[in-house]
């Protein structure tokens, strides 16, 4: 078990900069997800923390101890990669106990008591003489967390190790490493481009973006009250909308105001700052719903569907506000075909505002933005351009 | 970013390198300069005193006419083998593409020669094609009993038909013990049988890579079996057709020399006094390491130019997709 | 069904082609490749073949007595021929010879060349590029270019005539180094990560993991070094004298020690065949590695 610091931590290859200065905190016992597109650097912080690549600059600690300089295998890490990383001409249980010799400083015997317990834990006991040819991808993945297992480490690092599986299994594997973490409460920092993973699996989640940290923060929070563009498009599917408006005052409150619609915002933190300059409002396509016949038409969207997508547990409608185009999900059966006028009025304690240049969120509907319930501070960093 | 270079240290990188790099310099870089020292000084015939001569070993090459008739034939023996054996090969690879009964067999039975070894390849056309001897050597020259059975229907006729006699009058006489053309033709024979192995191994699997697609594409336009070789396969193939012609050019320079010492010992009358030859019997047979080294280092130089625009050309006409 | 496995299930299928239900059904099957493909494949193939068919033939008859193509069927002489030659005229001993510089070239070229490719692999040090391409160009430099100064350092050395003449400068190699480099490459950086995490050392990594995991490719290059080295013929004529020397250039001592006066052609014929022997057996048992590696190769 520990605790691992990440300070103003730098990776530069050459003139590529992958890591741009990052802090980060990972708590004893936690699971912290790591999540970005791919060559944001999500996976070249996990290797700096393995020690497969050496800082450029910034430290980065365990336990408060330095780790710049300690070799990989002195780090007391266990490492799960995506592809499993199995030696094919070695049977399971030879995997799992390969290199356990040099890695940790247990007996023979203590290895295989090791082996036998990791592998009654994953369900692998018959698989153990069995090579990794003669493997399915779900059990080669669980002899590689065996693997990680039975070295006890300090910390486990994994890097997409379900993103092999097709997608079944890999939501079965989902929630197997999750009873895992709440069995073995090892630290584990854990990288992935699926944002869906990251919301499941994190105890916290650390969104990345061009090697920098967008946000960090519980999974609902990150939902929630994203810090950004980049972060409140990226969690989320479908993604939000974000569509320019200017925001105005008037004698009812403020307003946004589009082309396509004027709406009211509700009262809250950075409304006032925003007003009289141009933001883009953000509005998640989930938050959006059809209107009846009776509703307010001064608070709803007046949007052109252009194309109807039936997904079976709903309808995604695609439509045109303006010269803006907005998602939406509607109920699965309604009668709504392309070309169709409709009327969409979003949840008011689900709106967002976003600066027009940097993507800062500006403010957010819902209360609590400033206080988040698990104590922690949520950190939000400008954003940059996405790559 | 996931690398395999995990390993730091510079001095245990060193010691790994070490035999490779030490046995290339040793045995390869170093003789090669020292082919090129020595190739300008004349060399005492058993004494080993040494002369510096400068260029001349080079000016005596320019001037021999026995040198330029070797260079000459070399470059003659080195396309008439590419040619052949690239061909020969192209049309069995493809021939066996097209079959499915035996594909395997026909396979085997092409790939062999790959391990045939070349002393042994000489030795068994020197028997097969002896000028008195050989097994073949009689059924190429006249007579021709045999064809006098093609007279016996119009003797039944009573007609007097002479079929023998003109086919007999231009019925070659093997004789490469004094031909010159016939001892080289013999040789060039020897060189491309014992390389088509190699060749197919690698046509084989290139065209084997084709996509089905489009050999289904080209039968549905009714394009013929030909066209569909020479129109589609062929420049599909183009990158291990180049790479080929590189290897086989390299064989053709340095790996026939087994060939003319078992069977014509470069000659007739100098007919197949290829280079490496020419070199090896004026470094051990007439002990000139001053003129052996300068035709090393013409040799290296015609090679490495070879290989140069070869690579040229290809890359400008390969097509690099398949 | 890939090249690969039809080569070497091709036994299997001709079997299976010959217990064919009906003789009309196979030859429908021929006939569906077409007649015609058929024939010029299999004169083709014969033309190939026929030359070495006509040595075995011959190397069963007595001496001198096949002169033409009526004279070629097999004799009863086989057993005295291959005894002669053998045993008599010592050509196991130029055998011998071939074997043990083919052998000891295959296991020298792969030790020296694994360690170098895992340098050149898996260390992350200055010049690697370099050295890798300083092993490459030695691919311009075959022995008739260095031939009088490499003769002249041999004989310095005091290794004429000796198995290190006829070895050593052959075990540094750029296809073998080339060969293993792509096949290594090919292997996911994340087994040697792995490796790494746990401690474990770039010697046990070779030995441990990288070779037996590259048996096949191991196998294919041994069998392409083996006939490399046994095909060899410039360089042992010069290097080593008659007790060492090897079974192609012995062929010709084979021809001269024959019975003076006549031509011996079966005993030539029957070393010619002894002499094809190992590395087409090498070829045929180990096809599909071999063709695997060639595979390699041609990237």
């Amino acid at each position: 078990m520990a605790r691992i610091t990440l300070e103003n931590v730098r990776k530069e290859y050459g003139d590529v900069v992958a890591v741009r200065g990052i802090d980060l905190e990972v708590p004893d016992g936690s699971f912290v997800v790591v999540v970005g597109p791919s060559g944001c650097g999500k996976s070249t912080t996990l290797r700096l923390v393995a020690g497969l690549e050496s800082v450029t600059d910034g430290d980065v600690r365990k336990d408060g101890e330095s780790l710049v300089g300690v070799e990989p295998k002195d780090r007391d890490v266990a490492m799960v990669f995506q592809n499993y990383a199995l030696y094919p001409h070695m049977t399971a249980e030879r995997n799992m106990t390969f290199g356990a010799g040099s890695a940790t400083d247990f007996d023979d015997a203590e290895i295989e008591r090791r082996v036998a317990d990791a592998a009654e834990l994953l369900d692998i006991a018959d698989l153990l003489d069995r090579k990794p040819e003669a493997l399915s991808g779900g059990e080669r993945q669980r002899v590689a967390l065996g693997r990680a297992i039975i070295r006890d480490p300090d910390v486990f690092l994994m890097d997409e190790p379900l993103s092999n599986l097709d997608a079944k299994l890999r939501i079965r594997m989902r929630a197997e490493l999750a009873k895992l973490h709440e069995e073995l409460r090892t630290t584990t920092v854990y990288v992935t481009h699926d944002q869906t993973e990251a919301m499941t699996l994190g105890d916290e989640v650390v969104v990345m973006n061009d090697g920098r940290i967008q946000q960090v923060d519980s999974p609902q929070r990150l939902y929630d009250y994203p810090a950004n563009r980049f972060v409140a498009e990226f969690i989320g599917d479908p993604a939000m909308n974000a569509l320019e408006v200017a925001v105005e005052s008037g004698a009812d409150g403020a307003r946004a105001a589009h082309p396509g619609f004027r709406l009211p915002l509700p009262d809250g933190d950075g409304l006032d700052a925003a007003v009289d300059s141009r933001a883009v409002l953000g509005v998640r396509p989930e938050d959006l719903s059809l209107a009846g016949a009776d509703t307010d038409a001064d608070a709803a969207i007046e949007a052109t569907v252009t194309v109807t997508e039936p997904l079976g547990d709903s309808l995604l409608l695609e439509c045109r506000v303006g010269d803006d185009r907005l998602k939406t999900q509607a109920s699965p059966r309604s009668d709504v075909r392309s070309g169709d006028t409709v009327a969409l009025t979003p949840d008011p304690d689900r709106l967002h505002l976003f600066d027009v240049e940097a993507g800062t969120a500006l403010y957010h509907s819902a209360e609590g933005a400033t206080a988040p319930d698990d104590g922690r501070t949520t950190r939000s960093p400008p954003a940059t351009s996405e790559e | 970013m996931a690398t395999r270079e995990v390993f730091e240290s510079r001095w245990q990188a060193a010691a790994l390198l070490l035999p490779t790099v030490l046995v290339s310099v040793v045995f390869l870089y170093v003789p090669a300069v020292r082919a090129f020292e020595l190739s300008l000084f004349e060399v005492g015939f058993g004494t080993g005193e040494v002369d510096f001569v400068g260029l001349e070993n080079y000016r005596a090459l320019l001037t021999s006419s026995e040198y330029h008739l070797s260079v000459l034939l070399t470059v003659l023996f080195a396309v008439a083998v590419v040619v052949g054996v690239m061909s020969f090969s192209l049309l069995v690879s493809f021939l066996i593409h097209e079959v499915e009964v035996g594909k395997g067999l026909y396979l085997v039975s092409a790939i062999w020669p790959y391990a045939l070894p070349p002393a042994v390849a000489g030795f068994v056309f020197f028997f097969l094609l002896h000028p008195d001897l050989g097994v073949l050597t009689r059924a190429i020259e006249p007579p021709y009993p045999a064809l006098g059975l093609l007279e016996r229907p119009f003797e039944a006729l009573g007609v007097d038909v002479d079929v023998t006699g003109p086919l007999e009058a231009v019925g070659p006489d093997v004789d490469w013990f004094s031909s010159g053309p016939q001892a080289f033709a013999l040789v060039t024979v020897v060189a491309i049988w014992k390389q088509v192995g190699y060749n197919v191994i690698f046509m084989s699997a290139s065209m084997n890579n084709i996509p089905g697609s489009l050999t289904e594409t080209a039968r549905l336009d009714g394009v013929g079996r030909l066209e569909r070789l020479l129109r589609i396969y062929v420049p599909i193939m183009s990158p291990t057709l180049a790479f080929l012609a590189i290897m086989n050019t390299i064989y053709a320079f340095f790996g026939t020399f087994a060939f003319i010492d078992v069977m014509t010992d470069g000659g007739p009358a100098g007919a197949t006094n290829i280079l490496i030859f020419d070199l090896y019997r004026d470094a051990l047979q007439n002990f000139e390491f001053g003129t052996a080294s300068a035709k090393s280092v013409v040799l290296f130089l015609v090679v490495g130019v070879l290989m140069y625009v070869q690579f040229r050309v290809t890359e400008e006409y390969a097509y690099y997709g398949g | 069904m890939t090249l690969l496995e039809t080569i070497v299930d091709a036994p299997n299928r001709a079997a299976e082609y010959l217990r064919g239900e009906r003789t009309g059904d196979r030859f429908a099957r021929l006939r569906e490749d077409g007649l015609a493909v058929h024939a010029a494949l299999a004169s083709l193939v014969l033309l190939l073949l026929f030359p070495v068919l006509v040595a075995i033939v011959v190397s069963t008859k007595e001496s001198g007595i096949v002169t033409g193509l009526a004279d070629l069927a097999p004799g009863g002489n086989a057993y005295d021929n291959y005894y002669r030659a053998l045993v008599e005229l010592e050509f196991y001993r130029y055998m011998l010879n071939s074997l043990v510089m083919a052998s000891v070239i295959v296991v020298g070229k792969l030790a020296v060349s694994l360690l170098a490719v895992l340098a050149v692999v898996y260390y992350r040090v200055p010049y690697k590029d370099f050295v890798f391409l300083f092993i490459l160009f030695t691919l311009l430099l075959p022995v008739p270019v260095r031939f009088v100064p490499l003769y002249r350092l041999v004989t310095g050395l005091g290794w004429n005539n000796t198995v290190f003449a006829i070895t050593v400068p052959y075990l540094a190699s750029a296809t073998t180094v080339f060969v293993l480099r792509q096949h290594f490459l090919s292997i996911p950086p994340s087994l040697v990560e792995n490796a790494k995490l746990d401690g474990v050392g770039p010697l046990e990594f070779l030995w441990r993991v990288l070779i037996p995991m590259s048996k096949g490719i191991l196998v294919g290059v041994s069998v392409i070094i083996f006939v490399y080295a046994w095909n060899q013929y410039l360089w042992p004529l010069v290097i080593v004298g008659d007790d060492l020397q090897v079974a192609q250039v012995g062929l010709g001592r084979l021809r001269g020690q024959a019975q003076a006066g006549e031509v011996a052609w079966a005993l030539t014929m029957t070393g010619s065949v002894l002499t094809l022997l190992p590395p087409l057996v090498l070829l045929v048992l180990f096809r599909k590695p071999l063709l695997e590696t060639f595979s390699i190769q041609r990237k």
